[in-house]
């Protein structure tokens, strides 16, 4: 393959990748919670060739060497973590972070997963759940009866039941953080499992050692509409682009080959 | 005739590479556009000078300032003007990038979004659990984990230079270096605007005129092979007939 075919199919295949990106930002623009991707490109090794000595007039530098590039390749897509705006809602079970950290829940099997998804509910046995169903851990039940449901900002959860006095504490919701989020693995829901590179969990309490706080509502995605708009119409004239190279390099290919005897 | 144009064939090929890594590489945050230099040399020689050779070099890598894109993430840095971040391969090895998508790896280490640890005031630095924030001059502040207030202290600084860019030459693994190989001084003049990342300097419309260009190029020489091989056969079949 000539070098500049080489070339122009990482070229083609980056492109396609980060259209594929945007467009995975864009369709989830109104998922509770979403945390947007990027992807982190960079250009492949240089080769650096000497010219053949070519005797040049004094008044000119020696030529020095030619550099060869070889391309782009996209290193790793990751999730950016920043915080997305919280919406208030009528219901208490509603809960957002803002701030650092993630509801811990069981995926079963032994397995635990992390979410910023905070619209949780009871299941049938009183369990806090998400909206999937998923048990929060540690796990905190809640009893048919109760009323006035209020999670604070520390993650104490409250109730009041008729023929009790005052309000019962359920328990309190923890959070997990990483020391990079970034490189926690999204399995899809909304859900993401460590890593190597997002670091061990670190449990904690709400609003204390670094950890947010929750607020009642629910946390939008961090996309920007007209950014990612943007980058679209970008990412596609940069593909037409691309793939016009292309085509007429392959033309150019045939044209040479043609041409030897 | 053959020969002059195919060394046209060659220099064509070798900026048409270079155009298309530059068209690749729109996308990787501080990248600098490579540059060629097209030249001539006659060649000398007995009675009227007919022939001369074009040469192309490596023309170094275009300095120009990328822009500066908002990306609202606090560990995002771009420099304000003119300027390079100092890293350190994992191999050891110092150069210098303007690449700013940092994050802490798994041990804790400040690096880039392609793995170089950045450096500060004595090599790579690490960052203790905490709150930190980078600040506009490259000092890196902590609000330390273990304290009840929110009284942060100066963890580092990122070691930001500032060399005349003409000095500076690109390595084969895509960062730069000093042409002297020297590891220069932090230049505390220099300025970082946090939450940004530097995009390529790659114009694309300087891209597509390139190309055009070249291909123009290519056809030509091509037509001129054509034409000359022509030539040739006819003045053989001349000598057949005789």
């Amino acid at each position: 393959m000539s070098g500049v075919l080489s070339i122009a199919k990482t070229a083609l295949d980056a492109s396609q990748k980060k259209i594929a990106n945007t467009a995975n930002n864009l369709a989830n623009i109104n998922t509770k919670s979403f945390k947007k991707g990027r992807l982190i490109f960079q250009d492949t090794m240089y080769r650096k060739l000497k010219q053949s000595g070519v005797e040049v007039s004094d008044d000119q530098h020696a030529p020095m060497g030619i550099t060869l590039g070889t391309g782009v390749k996209l290193v790793a897509s990751e999730k950016i973590f920043t915080q997305g705006e919280i919406k208030k809602t009528s219901n208490p079970y509603d809960i957002a972070i803002q701030g650092r950290g993630f509801f811990k829940v069981s995926l079963g099997n032994g397995t635990v997963g992390y979410t910023r998804e905070g619209n949780l509910k009871t299941d049938s046995s009183g369990n806090l759940v998400t909206a999937n169903g998923l048990i929060l851990e540690p796990g905190i039940r809640i009893p048919d009866d109760a009323d006035n449901i209020s999670i604070g900002k520390n993650g104490v959860v409250k109730f009041t039941r008729s023929g009790y006095t005052g309000e019962i504490i359920a328990g309190t919701i923890e959070l997990t953080k990483f020391i990079n989020p970034a490189g926690l693995e999204p399995i899809g829901e909304n859900l993401y499992i460590e890593t190597v590179a997002s670091g061990v969990p670190i449990d904690g309490v709400p609003n204390e050692n670094g950890f947010g706080y929750l607020e009642q509502g629910l946390e939008m995605a961090n996309v920007n509409t007209v950014e990612e708009l943007v980058e679209l119409m970008e990412g596609q004239q940069h593909y037409q682009h691309v793939s016009q190279l292309f085509k007429v390099e392959k033309e150019n290919s045939q044209t040479l080959l043609g041409n030897t005897r | 005739m053959s020969y002059t144009s195919m060394e046209g064939l060659s220099t064509v090929k070798y900026s048409q590479m270079l155009n298309a890594n530059n068209l690749a590489n729109i996308n990787t945050w501080g990248y600098k556009a490579q540059k060629s230099q097209n030249f001539c040399v006659l060649i000398e020689g007995e009675g009227y000078q007919t022939k001369a050779y074009s040469q192309v070099r490596d023309g170094g890598f275009d300095s120009s300032l990328g822009r500066n894109e908002p990306t609202n993430n606090p560990l995002d840095i771009a420099l304000k003007g003119h300027g390079w971040i100092e890293v350190e391969k994992t191999n050891g090895e110092v150069a210098y990038t303007r690449r700013g998508d940092l994050r802490l790896n798994e041990q804790s280490f400040l690096v880039n979004g392609v793995g170089d640890y950045i450096r500060g005031e004595s090599g790579r630095i690490f960052i203790p659990e905490g709150d930190m924030t980078i600040q506009k001059d490259g000092t890196i502040n902590i609000v330390p984990l273990s304290s009840d207030n929110s009284s942060s202290m100066v963890l580092d600084r990122i070691k930001l230079v500032k060399p005349d860019d003409s000095m500076m030459v690109r390595r084969d693994d895509g960062l730069f270096e000093m042409k002297s190989k020297e590891i220069l001084n932090m230049d505390t003049s220099v300025n970082l605007e946090v939450g940004k990342l530097e995009k390529s300097n790659v114009n694309h419309i300087e891209v597509l005129v390139n190309f055009i260009n070249l291909q123009e190029k290519f056809n030509f020489n091509k037509k001129v092979m054509d034409v000359e091989s022509r030539a040739k056969e006819s003045s053989s079949n001349l000598i057949e007939l005789k």
